[in-house]
């Protein structure tokens, strides 16, 4: 593990032929063009095959989330704005925009209907400092959904560290998700602004508006909801139990893992 | 520095850290970058609230002092072109303090801006804010018609002085590089006091190079702790 401090120099040659990539936690100032480590954290130098792009980042832990660029995150509806929703990725963080057009086959005359406080999986297509971050919820490769979107509210949402939510989306290696899919079915969003949404199961069993039932229908409805109660409180278990899981994996050992999960899923 | 620092031992702020030095024990909290009010919302740079409480009673001047203090330290060291139009909330609480507001007037110009400096500093890194350096700050005491120190005096110590200095170097490669902060006290030579500056610079490294990147290579290692 190679550490580097704010103040450190970066351990690179200087080598004219490659040019460098520089990633999170190192600052380029304007005047001098000096690239300096501006975080404490990890040091990662990676080169290209052909020594011609070097990259240099550091990967550091922190809880406040600044948007960059494709970027995929999990955002609340906080407002709505002539065509843009109002999205609020954390807490006391500054809102970004997502206009109502970066939905697909969204126009016009066809809008998205999101209500204030549902939530959205989203990429970051513009984030410049200065001025608004904005989001879209479109694919842009192929102008589908793309998996973004409303998230309903049979899922959960809770908050992990941002080292660790972009450990989960980024390291296809890594065993914590493996491990949990032994124990139960279940349907994740990751978004790298350290929130997560989770559904076991069919999830929370979500109550539709004006389903109204009348003679043999509620009888049939009650023969049915007896059924799936069950399966309801044990999907609802599960998602409870995950969210433990993923909160407590955080702070464990790769070789601690499995007795966590054999602790919580114990019902 | 007597303790070792604590991080991250507040969960609804973005970075915090508890210190203990001598008699004095400090918490300092980081929350930023965040949304600015329109008052606060400078176009180009992040603005810094600093905000400054007591161990016993209310704040009053002399902690506005301080605040104004650790402003002019902070400025300088973070990275503030990289969050234009946001705030940072710098928060330090002392928790406990040999300075009592009526007798001594001494110990809060010394030890305890001296230890809010140290633990601004694991704050920061806690939080994950840019700076441009690391620093770190000594507090020391020049004794009646003698060159010689005393580091973290207490508080008697601080009252037979004849002038006490808090000094803070930013730290470039594992050596004291620049002054960031100079607050002196007292009347002394100018001989007394660049040795004074001499003496802080190699305690500073020592602090660095003993505490600070021991701790936060612990703490590092900690939160990728999946990693080893």
């Amino acid at each position: 593990m190679n550490v580097v401090l704010p103040g450190d120099s970066l351990p690179i040659e200087n080598d004219a032929s490659a040019s460098i990539s520089i990633g999170p936690g190192i600052y380029k100032s304007p005047q001098t063009q000096e690239i300096i480590p501006s975080s404490a954290g990890i040091i990662n130098i990676k080169d290209t095959k052909q020594n011609t792009n070097r990259l240099i980042y550091i990967d550091s832990n922190s809880k406040r989330y600044i948007p960059q660029t494709n970027d995929f995150v999990i955002g609340i509806i906080t407002g709505v704005f002539g065509e843009n929703y109002k999205v609020q990725l954390q807490d006391f963080s500054q809102s970004v925009q997502l206009s109502m057009m970066a939905f697909p086959n969204a126009s016009r005359k066809n809008r998205p209907n999101l209500k204030v406080g549902q939530a959205v999986y989203a990429r970051v297509s513009q984030a410049i400092p200065e001025i608004d971050v904005e989001l879209e919820c479109i694919d842009a490769t192929t102008g589908k959904e793309g998996g973004f979107g409303l998230l309903d509210e049979s899922g959960y949402i809770f908050s992990v560290n941002l080292n660790f939510s972009r450990e989960l989306l980024f390291n296809q290696n890594s065993p914590i998700l493996e491990k949990l899919a032994s124990r139960c079915k279940f349907e994740i969003a990751i978004g790298i602004n350290g929130k997560i949404w989770i559904k076991c199961g069919d999830g929370i069993p979500i109550q539709k508006e004006g389903s109204s039932s009348n003679g043999n229908e509620e009888e049939d409805n009650k023969q049915q909801s007896k059924d799936s109660s069950k399966n309801y409180v044990y999907d609802l278990k599960c998602t409870l139990a995950a969210t433990r899981y993923i909160q407590s994996c955080q702070h464990l050992k790769s070789e601690e893992i499995d007795a966590e999960l054999k602790k919580l899923f114990n019902f | 520095m007597s303790a070792t620092p604590s991080t991250s031992i507040l969960s609804q702020v973005d970075g915090s850290a508890q210190l203990l030095l001598g008699p004095i024990k400090v918490l300092a909290s980081v929350t930023g970058p965040i949304e600015a009010k329109a008052r606060q919302e400078l176009p180009t740079l992040a603005s810094l609230e600093i905000i400054v409480r007591p161990a016993t009673g209310v704040s009053s001047t002399r902690e506005k002092l301080l605040e104004d203090k650790l402003r002019s330290l902070l400025q300088s060291i973070i990275v503030r072109h990289k969050y234009p139009r946001q705030l940072i909330q710098v928060v330090i609480q002392f928790l406990s303090s040999d300075s009592d507001h009526s007798a001594n007037a001494k110990a809060f110009t010394s030890n305890e801006l001296n230890a809010a400096i140290n633990c601004v500093y694991f704050a920061l890194i806690d939080a994950n804010i840019a700076l441009f350096s690391s620093f770190a700050s000594v507090s020391l005491c020049i004794l009646p018609s003698s060159d010689s120190f005393i580091l973290n005096p207490t508080i008697a110590q601080l009252n037979e002085s004849e002038s006490h200095h808090v000094i803070c170097f930013d730290i470039k490669d594992k050596q004291a590089d620049k002054i960031l902060l100079v607050e002196s006290q007292g009347s002394f030579s100018e001989k007394q006091f660049y040795l004074a500056i001499d003496e802080a610079s190699k305690e500073c490294e020592t602090i660095h190079n003993k505490y600070q990147r021991h701790c936060i290579v612990e703490k590092i290692r900690e939160d990728f702790v999946w990693k080893f």
